[in-house]
């Protein structure tokens, strides 16, 4: 799942993430509201869906709910903080990288501006996630 | 309209004893506004204002009130303060978020197009693209500058020793990495230390190494050196290149931001690293100073605290 207000971003995202993993397959939301209001139906229907999200890639700034609100409410919540989660996002100040840390976050990214590098750390973080990192057993136990 | 050097007009106020302060000076202002007198608190008038008042508090209550009142101002000039500081970090915060997005949309729409319709486009097209391209890189690397010069004045310091000996290695070494077609010949001073904030240092050998790494382009014999000397007493640490050097008569343009000696065409940088560096060695408590070699390349000379 990505959650990003910006459709720029996600279409650079898609982008770079069709390029390396063709099949990998992204729910995109422009809100954190609605993303962890799928989040938690999801889960109350036992977890049995197909619907299992292995990784949550959150932008920091957002309208209404901010990343790192939705970082702490998916981190405190039994069902969902087991799921990595990656802030990816443009601001980076010391405060921000301490807050989201404390918040729950798995790992920090900075958006770079430079549409190459961009790429690259799309195509890393994907492949570190989703290739390298093991996920628990079963996500929604 | 109060004539802006008048001195202050005494309008007598029925419920309080204060007076009301004058306007700041050069801010013609009604003086029907002189009811709101905070308003125009400042603290070289206000200073002023204390002088001119024409009688003391007569008794010990009178000096109390008048202390107290003076304190609820104090404390009221602190909030304003701490409430800047917080806008201007916001600020900051903002710049470095909203001015950069439309950045990446600009560069990754670019290299879309020159990937994805390559074959639709002429090389015309594609340099077109690869100069937009450029701009934006061009433009990045300003607004980075531009954060790190806002914020150079802003960071907590830890004071600790440095050696810059392996500081200026390490920068060396990076810019060498970022460019390995380059030969330049680097000595190095070693076991030089200093007492400072590891990243103010840094700023300060990152940009000036920079500098003397950039400068030295059109040379095939490009040296660097970083040495210290002793001059007057004084303990000085000198970073020296053999390149194109500058000015002389302009040597004192160097280090305001966005004061170029050289045209961005032939050495592209965003006009900000000497400001960056001159900020940070004040911070620092230091001195920075600039000389020509007489191969006329470029030395500064840095006295640092």
């Amino acid at each position: 799942m990505v959650v990003e207000d910006s459709t720029d971003d996600l279409a650079l995202m898609l982008r770079a993430l069709h390029r390396t993993a063709p099949e990998v397959e992204v729910v995109p939301f422009s809100a954190a509201d609605a993303a962890l209001l799928h989040l938690r139906e999801i889960m109350a229907d036992g977890g049995r869906r197909a619907e299992r999200y292995a990784l949550l890639v959150v932008d920091l700034t957002l309208p209404g709910l901010s990343g790192l609100e939705f970082t702490r409410a998916a981190k405190s919540d039994p069902g969902l903080k087991r799921i990595p989660l990656v802030v990816f996002s443009a601001s980076r100040t010391d405060d921000d990288l301490r807050a989201c840390y404390e918040a729950g976050a798995n790992s920090c990214v900075q958006k770079p501006v430079a549409y190459l590098e961009f790429e690259k750390l799309v195509a890393e973080i994907y492949r570190y996630w989703l290739r390298i990192n093991e996920l628990p057993p079963c996500i929604w136990s | 309209m109060a004539k802006p050097d008048k001195p202050p007009t005494v309008r007598p106020q029925k419920r309080t004893a204060r007076r009301p302060l004058p306007p700041v000076r050069g801010t013609p202002v009604d003086s029907a506004a002189s009811a709101e007198p905070d308003k125009y608190l400042s603290p070289g008038p206000g200073a002023a204002t204390l002088r001119q008042e024409d009688a003391e508090p007569a008794t010990v209550e009178a000096w109390r009130q008048k202390v107290a009142e003076l304190e609820a101002r104090l404390a009221a000039c602190d909030v304003d303060q701490q409430a800047m500081r917080e806008e201007l970090e916001a600020f900051t915060a903002s710049v470095s978020h909203d001015l950069r997005a439309p950045l990446r949309s600009i560069d990754g729409f670019s290299q879309a197009l020159i990937e994805d319709y390559a074959e639709q486009l002429d090389a015309t097209a594609v340099d077109y693209l690869q100069r937009i391209r450029r701009a934006v890189q061009r433009q990045a690397a300003l607004l980075d500058g531009l954060l790190e010069f806002a914020q150079v004045g802003r960071r907590e310091l830890a004071r600790r020793r440095v050696d810059l000996s392996e500081l200026a290695h390490g920068v060396l070494a990076e810019l060498a990495h970022q460019e390995p077609e380059r030969q330049v010949a680097v000595h190095i001073q070693a076991g030089m230390a200093v007492d400072g904030d590891w990243r103010l240092l840094y700023q300060i050998f990152q940009n000036l190494l920079s500098n003397a790494w950039k400068f030295t382009r059109q040379r095939s014999d490009a040296t660097i050196r970083v040495f210290s000397r002793e001059r007057c007493g004084r303990h000085e640490v000198v970073v020296q290149d053999n390149g194109v050097g500058f000015d002389p008569a302009k040597a004192h343009e160097l280090f305001q931001p966005f004061h170029r000696l050289h045209s961005s065409d032939e050495f592209p940088g965003s006009g900000l690293g000497l400001a960056i560096v001159h900020r940070a060695v004040q911070r620092s408590g230091g001195m920075i100073s600039t000389e020509l070699t007489p191969e006329g390349g470029a030395r500064f000379v840095l006295v640092m605290r």
